[in-house]
């Protein structure tokens, strides 16, 4: 090794941090021992893992029966991590997401139930069901890091993830997320059925479920900090970022588009892309880690010119085609 | 289009007396032929070439960029981002001032060195007086480095405008049909929400939450609670102000602003009657930067119809 | 130094220090004049350093005694310089000294620190008026050094505190990190640039002088030349290495001879005092040049023009001339520098002086008749001598017995000539040189002669004077220095140590003709070691300062751009000519500036290439992976793969659909955006993979 390679490495892992390879030994353990639940997703899978190092949230949106719920439980098996699951119902109130102090006559004091938001990974379904009341709630616990509950503010635990899902097709009784709040959520995915051959397999090969409850966690709580202390840490070259900058300036200077992704925005799909990165062991970014990541990081900050924000399915394949071939406009730093 | 090689020079206070003394000192040196006057005399000539071309090389391939707040409101602070990024490839840039020119507003930030390659925000505060549009021209860059003796600046066009929201007051005491919780108004049909509709049996399977424990102890069973079905309430905030202007108008606009302000804290959908051009009822954070971006453009003496209000919504009426 | 210790200093620190280094520079540009007065000397950097140290207390404090310093201070200065006790220049430069001690110990705001700096400028002004030592140039390079560091510091300060207020400013003004070591060597690169532009601005200036007032340059006399020796003394002859005289001769010696052969003469000393010589008195007449008697059958040579600068102090009133038949005297400067003529006299023995006698450095010219006298032509000229030679002819009554019977050994039955070529055989061949002064002796010369058998030139030169006029042969003494050392800066330099002493022998119709009978090998001083070459060093030096800087003048710029021009119509002459060099220097020259061109054409090129300015800021192996790429591009799109802008690496490698181009995109992308090596071998060896993969698919 050259003193200029160790200088470089030095400089990728930041203190408490792993190396790209280690994190790709990590990322490989990980997708193989999900995809013993969830078969045929691996680029789904390492989005999430990628959202996970990045220290985002995950909206996956689609109909229900696809694997949602299997994914995020099989991410927290696999982790290590404390799990809960929320499902989001219109009678839900912000209480039950946060926890609630309640009064205990045996010690004349108030004690404070924590809710299910203090677990590291959260799944909260059909979150498009609760009020805005409380899907405010929950989305700025996601924002903060913190719940306030009788004016006491309640740290929530590191790693934090949410992963909520939506059913884009019910349109009545739902209250679809306002745009600013769907910026919150680091990439939106769709998981989407299961590939033929995967499909029959699942028929004639049981169901997962067996598979989900047989699973062994392969990384703990602390290794995902230290991802993440790395994915911080991975090598952006200028040109990277410009390239970054141009595709978002590009979402903002297209008649196609209302409004165009802010510098959120921008931020996250160079977070995203750089996790990305260091999950396929690199400890640099390159042109197409943040190519493919625009559609899941971009597509749901947008709004299209003449809809309403964050619409049912039409609205988000219209954007996820409008963003995708945004990017073909735009030249890859070479 | 300022062109790239434009340049201002003017003196500073210092860089005037030592113009002056190096006249004296080139004076003295013709007058006495001491040749070592001539060296001092040459020494301060080539100072000021230095600093010439020092000064240019500070100021070259320094691009500015302006900052804008996504909201400032009159009368309360807003900060603005200066940011300069220096293209050279070696050479950094030593003591940067970069400030508005020609706009509405003024403000400047000073920034020590802004290494080669790389990227520096200076900001300033500026306090807004009016509503409206304030419109930037220019940013400046200029550098009095390396003696301060001369300040050598550079144009670059930096158009950009800033939308001022009017200035924020208290509401005036116009209440909409008011309603006991904040933002939801009950309709007279069961639903979700939180105000009481009626009592009845509890049914085996629902929820425990819907127990009204207080009427089950006083009737010995379980008995369950209805609520009402909430829905947003719905405001239109309208200002008519055809006969206004000045700082009439301005208190009107300002008491409008207020009103979506809080009517939208309060969680109602608020919509906007102004005069021959409105805003549709809506909530959320853009929602009320849309109104609020109304009613900081709005022009005394308009054109338009009388202000129509949106129907089904509580009016409240705005006036000075 | 502090400066440069580990830790560095915070930016408020170096601005102080700065200014103060500043202000010391300045004062040395004062101090070298030696005029500024011992209190001052010792005053001012007192106070420097006080004012370092515990400045920042006095700061605002008893305003009114400072007041009253400075008040009575310029009545005092004023009432001198009305009464005529004191120069203006010098009381303006003490003046300026006094305020800048008051304002190195008020300093704490931009007015402050800005106002010390234009002290400083003025006592650099005071000192350029006061001095035109060698001493000052070097204070004028401290000076233009610390003053950048200063201006730059202070500027950065005040602009720092300006902009961000106190509260912002204070961590930025404590912070170690501004004032590093390279910010100084950068700011002395500038002052350095500054120094450059000075010359040039110094060397193309107009010299148009309006007043012409000069001021008169002071100095502290040395003991001359005197007019009397004294034989009896204790202790060796010390080298002294100052240089006295500085000499270019024209024509120029022997080509490469780093030293002189020569004597330059001083007085002639004619009266025996029993321990020593002295001058015979004589009145002063203005010069006269008699023609030279013809004394060699040779054919007469050109005269030897010397052009000879005196050093203040060491010949104060004598001209020293050359070996030869002097034919001319005449002054560099016709006016001294209060302005009288100077006027040339002579004595009775021969010797020159100048009137009126001042210190300073006295330049003027030489020519002399250079004859070597032919011993032929010498004799035969009979020993009748005119009665004015008695002096020269005096011996004592009680000469040793031995030397009469030694004068009568060498010289007797001979012609005069051949008794003194004789005589001078003899000492120089038989006695030996010492350094060492054999103390006081009753009689010196029978000392050296038969005792002690060795001595320095002085006994040499008497003894011989002695032996000769006991033979009845007319002889003196004669004082001067011996030889000359060549310096780089282009003249021969004599020093104090060079001091010689010989013998003229007087021939009728022929004239005083020089005789040294000290070993050749010993006359004059052989200075050698690394004192006496500094101090010729240094001598060089301050005669290019003086040449270069203090006397340059409307002539010497005249003529400098006379050389450029005859430089440039030289060249100019030798490309267009027909001489023979002239086709191979345009060839030459032709070849330079293709290679110029091509230079700069591959320069351009290259930044075109690798899209402007961008290509210039990678590193080698990013730009290599960048050809890399650009390079598997082209055969991709040969390859019938479409390749947009907007193509990511990946995906090209993806439609391409071979192993051979993801291994490639992957080198590529290591070493463009993650830092890794590319040898030129690996993108090679990419590049012929792609090549076999595309074709085989």
């Amino acid at each position: 090794m050259t003193p200029e390679d160790g200088a470089s490495a030095k400089k990728i892992t930041p203190l408490g941090g792993c190396t790209p390879e280690e994190a790709r030994r990590l990322a490989e353990s990980l997708d193989s021992n999900i995809s013993r639940a969830l078969r045929g997703k691996q680029e789904i899978v390492e989005l999430a893992l990628a959202a996970l190092a990045a220290g985002g949230h995950l909206l996956l949106e689609d109909v229900p029966g696809v694997g949602k719920t299997t994914l995020a439980q099989a991410l927290a098996r696999s982790l290590d991590l404390a799990f809960a699951r929320v499902q989001f119902t219109s009678d839900l109130l912000p209480g039950d997401i946060t926890g609630v102090s309640i009064y205990d006559q045996s010690r004349a004091s108030f004690l404070f139930k924590p809710g299910p938001i203090f677990a590291n990974l959260i799944l909260a379904d059909e979150i498009n069901r609760t009020t805005p009341r409380t899907q405010s709630c929950l989305l700025e616990a996601m924002s903060e890091g913190q719940v306030s509950v009788d004016g006491v503010a309640r740290p929530l635990p590191a790693p934090f993830m949410v992963l909520a899902t939506q059913n884009p097709h019910e349109h009545a009784g739902t209250y679809p997320l306002p745009e600013s709040q769907l910026d919150r959520f680091l990439l939106r995915l769709s998981v989407g059925y299961p590939a033929a051959e995967v499909e029959r397999e699942l028929l004639l090969g049981g169901g997962t479920h067996e598979e989900l409850m047989h699973l062994r966690p392969v990384a703990s709580a602390q290794d995902v900090r230290r991802l993440q202390g790395a994915a911080a840490g991975v090598k952006v070259a200028r040109e990277i970022a410009d390239y970054v900058l141009a595709i978002a300036a590009a979402t903002r200077n297209t008649p196609l588009v209302s409004l165009g992704a802010s510098p959120r925005g921008a931020i996250a799909l160079l977070g995203v892309a750089k996790a990305r990165a260091l999950l396929r062991g690199r400890g640099y970014v390159e042109p197409d880690d943040v190519k493919d990541l625009c559609v899941p990081v971009l597509a749901h900050r947008i709004t299209l010119s003449g809809r309403g924000p964050g619409g049912g399915e039409i609205e988000r394949l219209s954007a996820e085609r409008v963003v995708r071939d945004l990017v073909e406009q735009v030249p890859v730093p070479e | 289009m300022t062109p790239d090689w434009k340049r201002r020079l003017t003196f500073t206070r210092v860089g005037r007396w030592y113009t002056g003394l190096t006249i004296g000192i080139g004076l003295a040196a013709i007058n006495t032929g001491n040749n070592l006057l001539f060296l001092v005399l040459g020494l301060l000539l080539a100072s000021i070439a230095v600093s010439g071309i020092l000064s240019e090389q500070s100021l070259k391939g320094v691009r500015v960029e302006r900052r804008l707040p996504s909201g400032a409101t009159a009368g309360e602070p807003a900060l603005i981002g200066l940011l300069a990024r220096n293209t050279k490839p070696r050479a950094p840039s030593f003591s940067l001032e970069l400030r508005e020119r020609g706009g509405d507003v003024e403000g400047r930030g000073f920034l020590v060195l802004l290494p080669a390659q790389q990227a520096a925000e200076a900001a300033y505060r500026f306090v807004p007086e009016r509503r409206g549009v304030h419109r930037f021209e220019q940013l400046e860059v200029a550098t009095r480095a390396p003696f301060g003796l001369f300040e050598k600046s550079r144009p670059l066009d930096a158009p950009a405008e800033l939308i001022v929201f009017p200035r924020r007051v208290a509401p005036p005491q116009l209440q909409a049909r008011s309603s006991a919780r904040d933002g939801e108004r009950p309709e007279d049909r069961i639903g979700v929400g939180y105000e009481m509709h009626s009592l009845r049996d509890h049914r085996a399977g629902e929820d425990a939450r819907t127990i009204h424990w207080k009427s089950s102890a006083r009737a010995g069973r379980l008995i369950g609670v209805d609520r009402e079905q909430e829905h947003r309430r719905r405001v239109c905030v309208l200002l008519d102000h055809r006969r206004l202007s000045g700082a009439m108008l301005e208190s009107a606009v300002e008491k409008a602003a207020a009103l979506v302000e809080r009517e939208m804290d309060a969680g109602a959908e608020v919509s906007l009657a102004l005069c021959g051009e409105g805003l549709a009822s809506g909530s959320g954070e853009a929602h009320l930067r849309a109104a609020l971006t109304m009613l900081a453009l709005v022009q005394p003496a308009p054109r338009g119809p009388a202000p129509a209000p949106e129907s089904g919504a509580a009016v409240l009426e705005a006036s000075p | 130094m502090k400066l440069f210790a580990g830790k560095g200093v915070s930016l408020l620190q170096a601005q102080q220090l700065a200014g103060s280094l500043a202000a010391l520079s300045a004062f040395a540009a004062c101090a070298v004049s030696e005029e500024l007065g011992l209190a001052l000397l010792i005053l001012f950097p007192a106070a420097l350093i006080g004012a370092h140290y515990w400045g920042g207390r006095f700061y605002e404090k008893a305003q009114w005694a400072w007041t009253v310093l400075v008040v009575f201070a310029f009545l005092v200065f004023a009432a001198q310089v009305l009464a005529g006790q004191l120069d203006i220049v010098l009381a303006a430069a003490r003046f300026a000294l006094l305020l800048c001690i008051h304002r190195l110990w008020h300093r704490r705001n931009q007015r402050d620190e800005l106002l010390l700096l234009l002290l400083c400028l003025l006592l650099l002004c005071a000192g350029a008026a006061l001095s035109a030592q060698l001493l000052f140039g070097f204070a004028f390079l401290a000076f233009s050094v610390t003053a950048t560091w200063a201006m730059a510091f202070t500027h950065l300060r005040f602009e720092i505190e300006s902009g961000r207020g106190p509260a912002g400013s204070a961590a930025l003004l404590q912070s170690r990190r501004i004032a590093t070591p390279a910010l100084l060597a950068g700011l002395g690169g500038l002052s350095l640039l500054g120094l450059v532009g000075s010359a040039l601005i110094f060397f193309t200036f107009p010299r148009v002088t309006i007043g012409g007032l000069r001021r008169p340059s002071r100095g502290v006399p040395v003991a001359g030349l005197g007019d009397r020796i004294d034989l009896s003394g204790h202790g060796t002859i010390a080298d002294d290495p100052r240089v006295v005289l500085r000499v270019r001769l024209d024509p120029p010696p022997d080509a490469g001879r780093k030293s002189l052969t020569e004597h330059w003469r001083a007085r002639a000393l004619s009266v025996w005092t029993g321990l020593g010589w002295r001058a015979l008195e004589s009145g002063l007449a203005p010069a006269r040049f008699p023609p030279p008697p013809k004394l060699s059958k040779a054919r007469r040579q050109p005269p030897l023009v010397a052009d000879i600068e005196a050093v203040a102090g060491f010949s104060e009133g004598v001209i020293l001339t050359p070996e030869g038949w002097p034919l001319a005297v005449s002054f560099g400067r016709p006016l001294s520098a209060r302005g009288s003529a100077l006027r040339l006299y002579r004595d009775a023995a021969g010797d020159f002086f100048y009137q009126p006698v001042e210190v300073g450095d006295l330049r003027y010219t030489v020519v002399a008749e250079r004859t070597t006298p032919e011993l032929d032509l010498l004799r035969g000229r009979g020993e009748k001598y005119p009665p004015w030679l008695a002096a020269d002819l005096a011996v004592p009554a009680d000469l040793d017995p031995r030397l009469r019977d030694l004068s009568r050994r060498l010289t007797a039955e001979k012609d005069p000539a051949d008794a003194a070529t004789a005589v001078e055989r003899y000492l120089s061949s038989t006695l030996q040189y010492s350094r060492e002064l054999a103390g006081e002796q009753k009689d010196p010369i029978a000392h050296f002669l038969f005792e002690r058998r060795k001595g320095h030139c002085e006994l040499f030169s008497s003894a011989m004077v002695l032996l000769l006029r006991t033979a009845g042969i007319p002889a003196r003494n004669v004082t001067g220095y011996y030889g000359g050392e060549w310096t780089d800066a282009g003249y021969y330099a004599v020093r104090a140590g060079d001091a010689h002493s010989w013998v003229e022998v007087y021939f009728p119709r022929a004239g005083w003709v020089l005789f040294d009978p000290t070993p050749a090998a010993e006359r004059g001083s052989r200075q050698e070691g690394l004192w006496a070459r500094a101090v010729l060093a240094w001598d060089a030096l301050q005669q290019k300062w003086r040449a270069f800087i203090v006397d340059y003048d409307l002539l010497a710029q005249a003529q400098m751009v006379k050389q450029i021009g005859s430089m440039l119509s030289e060249a100019g002459r030798r490309l267009s000519g027909k001489g023979a060099g002239a086709a191979q220097l345009r060839l030459v020259l032709g070849g330079l500036v293709a290679l110029v061109v091509a230079a700069l054409l591959g320069f351009a090129l290259r930044r075109v290439r690798l899209g402007g300015r961008r290509g210039a800021m990678l590193g080698i192996d990013e730009r290599r992976a960048l050809q890399l790429w650009r390079r598997a591009r082209r055969r991709l799109s040969r390859a019938g793969i479409e390749l947009g802008p907007a193509t990511t690496p990946q995906e090209a490698a993806e439609r391409a659909r071979v192993a051979a181009a993801h291994e490639l995109v992957a080198a590529y992308s290591a070493a463009r955006w993650g830092g890794a090596r590319l040898s030129a071998e690996q993108a090679r060896a990419l590049l012929r993979g792609l090549d076999r993969a595309l074709a085989g698919a």
